[in-house]
């Protein structure tokens, strides 16, 4: 089903959103009973993996009571639900912090490492796709595809690895590793984000190519263009005229859930360069069952997730070169 | 995911930290005894392992190695343990036992100083001997045998603690991370030290800023660093490729597989613990459990590991053969028992005796960290050899530790211990009160000589008790050790002066110099 067919069953935008919304909602609910369930499930708890394979057992039971854990799973997940709702994601079982302060920090890094490249992304992507449409078939287009194509195979790992090989142990022009010293931003020293985004936008990029040059040579090779061109319209008026306002729209919602695909890759960004970002918050609290911790990043990449796809199908209607008609 | 081992463990007693090391031929710089004179200034930069438990409350100092290091150097301790694994002494200069061991006294040296100035008294050594026990501190098992409520201070310098049962080597214990801070202390994240380094910043996650401390009351020796950043980097690689970079002058724990990368270059210098901390390879068996209840089925798997294959293939030669005994190179280690060989027909033999010819087994184990899967698969190949199937039971790095019930209960897995003096790992591993009963190993005969070696007071009497015992362990222990290998760490070519004192994951900064 088209968004634009969903849009007219939802009776008109606005309901259309405030729907989607409600079902996010559900979305996110499911996801927090999916991850407390599989945290339940996981062997140990955060009193048996904070305390480590020497701890005293007696001492395990006291950090147990202390945390809570004692008590039945329902009544723990119900109590951490209701705190959530009014915006209080408890404690960490681990660092004592409030998880809120921990999310803050650290969304806050991920946010400015997506964000970058996703400013990178957008015009990267649709430059590199026309430019590479326009000239299909010669040498330019062969390299952009073959290493796009060549990119889209490999995964982020390899890529980050090769960078790091390269750019800092080879060279020495970049950090090897993105940490930010204690009282510090990563903005201080804007060298360390340079690999993570440039890992995190490689495949992303590669991807966005493909679909950007694909849309363009449909529509350039369509009856539109081809009749503008024998009509004898300069070839830049064709691109900007008619292929353009074609060929973008069905890319910009799919860039949308693209950004939401970035989260999957700011995991493996973000643990290969150890930059404190929400992904590897949550490696090291899945690590040490810090469900609560756990719980929010799950939370706020399911949110953001959710936004995201919403965002994209928002595009899509309001884009849409029919709309103007059916509406 | 290899790289986030150690991530969520924390290790109540050091010595049982994650950590993979390696080194051999080739370069290599001991980490004892630097051969420069020791140059004053300038920053080093190290990082460590932490994770998600990193924590700058002094009584869980040893969650992770990042805090054990920071807390090393900001403290001090009664006793350290030396190059040679003997105890020897910082803030006390006696800590002795009476006859039989059921009494102990410590007495300070004269004029340490804590940060604050205030000159150290035996009334903060007591408070926090009593502040680690009340609050269940990870070192607390360790000092549950003084009797606390009945302690004295004789004088300024001077704590006489009765025991609450007899106990022979108080010593080595208090070297197992009791840090002493002051009485004055009132919060435990910012307790007053008395060690050669202060913090100056601390950010537990990220890590910390230390600064010499210039009135470190100690004659001999340093601090000669200015500054000590410390940083927490989970992934090995990650640290590997921060000081190759230049963004690290020491990478504490690397592979023993990145060990052999970086010997010939020139510009990494690989640290290399002194023997007796190199970290144990093998597996242990419940003997509580079938079918490891009969010894002779432990025996036959004993003699169904070809050791050699072991050092050459899993340590990548760097390591040394294991004789199923932990503590090799320590005083009262049995030397004298011979080196079992591989001998899959003895093995063979041992099996149709107990009538179990064709034995099917699944060893638990995890990449957890570099060693225990390549371990598990090398010995499930040479086992064959003896008619023994073994399985793998792989569990991912996360679960390895969390549950410390099935941890400490499996029947049959993957081990890499970590060593500490011998009498205590002694006593944590076997008897009925055993803290950490991996093989399950106790009754009357076990548990009498554990209580020997608790409270050998003399010399001969530690030797002998350590001797009869090891004798029995080699006989009917669980203990597979198929192959000891270093923990090693790199540095710049610039690095010296770092001593492990016990730890090759978290050592000691206070003699580190940059030349």
């Amino acid at each position: 089903m088209t968004a634009e067919v969903a849009v007219r069953r939802a009776g008109g935008l606005p309901r259309f959103v405030a729907l989607r919304l409600v079902a996010g909602v559900g979305v996110l609910l499911a996801v927090s009973a999916i991850v407390f369930t599989a945290t339940e499930l996981a062997p140990g708890d955060a009193a048996t993996a904070a305390l480590g394979p020497d701890s005293d057992p007696a001492s395990v039971v006291a950090m147990r009571t202390e945390l809570g854990l004692d008590r039945p799973a329902v009544v723990r997940y119900l109590d951490w639900l209701w705190g959530a709702v009014g915006g209080d994601f408890g404690v960490s079982y681990v660092s004592h912090r409030p998880v809120s302060d921990v999310i803050a920090e650290r969304a806050g890094n991920t946010a400015l490492l997506g964000g970058l490249a996703v400013v990178l992304l957008v015009p990267l992507a649709i430059g590199l796709g026309v430019w590479s449409a326009l000239r299909a078939g010669r040498a330019a287009d062969r390299i952009v595809s073959g290493a796009t194509l060549g990119l889209v195979s490999v995964p982020e790992f390899v890529i980050g690895t090769v960078l790091v090989v390269v750019f800092a142990v080879q060279l020495g022009v970049l950090p090897a590793v993105s940490f930010v010293p204690p009282g510090q931003q990563p903005l201080d020293s804007p060298e360390i984000l340079v690999l993570p985004v440039v890992t995190l936008l490689a495949v992303c990029l590669a991807h966005n190519v493909r679909l950007v040059r694909a849309g363009v040579r449909e529509v350039s090779a369509g009856d539109a263009a081809e009749n503008a061109r024998l009509n004898g319209v300069p070839e830049h008026r064709v691109v900007l005229r008619y292929v353009l306002p074609s060929a973008l729209p069905p890319a910009l919602p799919i860039f949308c859930r693209y950004a939401g695909f970035l989260l999957g890759g700011a995991l493996i960004a973000e643990t290969m360069f150890g930059y404190p970002g929400l992904a590897s918050a949550l490696v090291t609290a899945s690590a040490g069952r810090d469900v609560p911790v756990v719980q929010a990043v799950a939370l706020v990449a399911a949110a953001v997730t959710v936004l995201l796809n919403l965002l994209g199908d928002v595009l899509a209607v309001l884009l849409d070169p029919k709309r103007g008609v059916t509406r | 995911m290899r790289g986030f081992a150690g991530v969520s463990l924390a290790a109540t007693l050091p010595g049982a930290l994650a950590a993979c090391g390696g080194s051999g031929a080739g370069p290599l710089a001991q980490s004892t005894a630097p051969s420069v004179e020791p140059k004053r200034g300038g920053r080093m930069r190290a990082a460590f392992i932490g994770g998600s438990n990193e924590t700058a409350n002094i009584l869980k100092s040893t969650n992770t190695p990042i805090d054990y290091v920071r807390t090393r150097v900001v403290y001090d301790v009664l006793c350290d343990i030396d190059a040679d694994g003997k105890p020897t002494l910082v803030l006390a200069e006696e800590i002795a036992p009476n006859a039989d061991g059921s009494q102990w006294t410590i007495r300070l040296r004269e004029g340490i100083t804590f940060h604050d100035g205030r000159t150290m008294t035996s009334e903060d050594v007591l408070h926090t001997l009593r502040t680690y026990v009340d609050q269940q501190s990870n070192t607390a098992p360790l000092l549950m045998d003084i009797d606390l409520a009945n302690a004295k201070r004789q004088d300024d310098r001077t704590l006489v603690l009765p025991m609450l049962r007899p106990h022979g080597f108080l010593d080595l214990a208090l070297t197992q991370g009791v840090f002493v801070f002051s009485k004055d202390t009132t919060d435990f994240d910012k307790a007053i030290g008395s060690g050669p380094f202060t913090v100056d910043r601390l950010e537990p996650g990220k890590g910390g800023l230390l600064k010499r401390n210039p009135n470190y009351w100690r004659p001999e020796g340093g601090p000669y660093l200015d500054e000590l950043e410390l940083l927490s980097i989970a992934d090995p690689e990650a640290r590997l490729n921060a000081l190759k970079a230049g963004q690290l002058d020491y990478a504490a724990s690397i592979p023993l597989t990145s060990a052999r990368v970086e010997r010939d270059n020139a510009d990494v210098k690989l640290f290399v613990p002194p023997k007796w901390e190199w970290a144990n390879f093998g597996a242990s068996m419940k003997r509580t459990k079938e079918p490891f209840t009969d010894p002779r089925i432990t025996q036959a798997l004993r003699y169904a590991v070809d050791r050699q294959k072991m050092v050459d293939n899993v340590t990548l030669g760097f390591g040394e053969l294991g004789n199923d005994l932990f503590g090799k190179h320590l005083p009262y280690y049995a030397e004298d028992l011979p080196q079992r060989e591989y001998d899959p027909e003895r093995a063979k033999k041992l099996l149709k005796d107990a009538g179990m010819s064709d034995l099917k087994l699944k060893i638990r184990t995890s990449d957890y960290e570099y060693g225990l899967t390549e371990g598990a698969v090398a010995f499930a190949e040479h086992a064959k050899a003896a008619g023994i199937t073994i399985e793998l039971d792989k569990v991912p790095a996360a679960d390895f530790l969390a549950d410390y019930k099935v941890f400490i209960g499996a029947q049959f897995q993957s081990a890499n211990r970590k060593p500490r003096p011998l009498p205590l790992d002694v006593l944590f591993f076997y008897g009925s009160d055993a803290l950490l009963p991996f093989t399950g190993l106790a009754g009357e005969k076990v548990d009498q000589l554990a209580a020997s070696v608790r409270t050998a007071v003399t010399e001969e009497q530690r030797r002998t008790s350590m001797g009869d015992l090891q004798e029995l362990l080699s006989e009917e222990g669980g203990d597979l050790v198929w192959a000891r290998a270093p923990i090693c760490s790199a540095g710049t070519p610039k690095v010296n002066g770092v001593k492990s004192l016990g730890y090759p994951g978290f050592p000691s900064f206070r003699d580190a110099f940059l030349a």
